[in-house]
């Protein structure tokens, strides 16, 4: 364990680790708005077209979005399991706990995938096959669009967020990080659990509306 | 065992996958415009579990937590001002 040493700019680690995490979190107000603005969007439609998105919402795959919250939830315990761990000096445990955390953000991507697919043959494609019944087309197109744009973008920051903790698990292996040292797996981490949050309101927008009937 | 995740973040887990199945569950009940209250309310039970335990921020200091909460303002006043837009106009959607 080599002993860690402030950046030459900060007097102790204590406020290396504090301009780190301010600095996640100033990057994650601008992600809030990022997504808050299309979910502002997506609000206005639906108040607009609510029958239209309960049709919509109806079609949309509740099995596979249900799994992959349960995947992504599941990703970011054992994310923050690791970053507890980091914290200890068990850095090999670290590293097999964010793998596995991978490993299921990748899963995701997979069914997300297969779910674009899915929906491709189902005609629900704006600009490309879209077709749907005649009474709800207008706000289903709406919220298709909306949909597409923002799994896409969520999809991408899932996939940004893989690579991220690969190569934090790299590190954390070595025994980079320890009790004084651990600004990059915990600032890693903030990201992880933010992409976890997005879907949180994702799930709730896109595959819960006019489940009960209507 | 050192390395067995710390209690409260095994907790957290469970609470969210519990709540993940009782908002399932909710959103096939006839509840009329409370299903959609419901299930925003149970996002939001959700992000504030991930971010007091899975981000720390229940540790951290107020001004981090400020930072946290910083965003979450901003897009307040967003929906704020586009609901009164939106709401308060005498035709929306426009009739094409």
């Amino acid at each position: 364990m080599h002993e860690a040493h402030p950046a030459f700019q900060y007097a102790t680690l204590p406020q290396q680790h504090d301009a780190a995490q301010l600095g996640m979190w100033t990057f994650l107000a601008t992600e809030v708005l990022f997504f808050g603005g299309l979910i502002v969007g997506y609000f206005v439609y639906r108040f607009g077209y609510p029958a239209d998105f309960a049709a919509a919402g109806r079609h949309t795959k509740i099995a596979i979005g249900a799994i992959n919250t349960g995947f992504l939830l599941t990703s970011s315990f054992l994310v923050a399991w690791a970053v507890t761990a980091a914290k200890l000096d068990l850095g090999r445990v670290a590293a097999w706990l964010l793998v596995l955390a991978t490993l299921l953000g990748a899963i995701f991507l997979v069914l997300k995938g297969y779910e674009y697919l899915q929906e491709f043959h189902e005609r629900l494609v704006p600009g490309r096959n879209f077709q749907f019944d005649a009474a709800h087309a207008r706000g289903a197109l709406l919220f298709f669009m909306f949909y597409f744009a923002v799994t896409g973008l969520h999809a991408l920051h899932v996939a940004i967020g893989l690579i991220v903790l690969l190569a934090i698990a790299a590190r954390a292996r070595q025994g980079a990080y320890s009790l004084q040292y651990h600004a990059p797996i915990t600032v890693a981490g903030l990201y992880w659990h933010f992409v976890d949050v997005v879907w949180v309101f994702l799930f709730a927008l896109i595959y819960l509306p006019g489940r009960s009937g209507e | 065992m050192s390395w067995a995740p710390p209690r409260r973040v095994l907790i957290a887990w469970a609470a969210l996958l519990a709540l993940l199945g009782t908002t399932i569950f909710l959103a096939y009940q006839p509840l009329g415009n409370f299903n959609l209250a419901i299930a925003l309310c149970i996002a939001m039970a959700k992000t504030l579990i991930i971010m007091a335990v899975f981000m720390e921020l229940r540790e951290r200091s107020g001004l981090m937590i400020a930072f946290a909460a910083a965003g979450f303002f901003w897009l307040s006043i967003l929906v704020w001002l586009s609901g009164t837009d939106f709401v308060t106009r005498p035709q929306f959607p426009p009739h094409l």
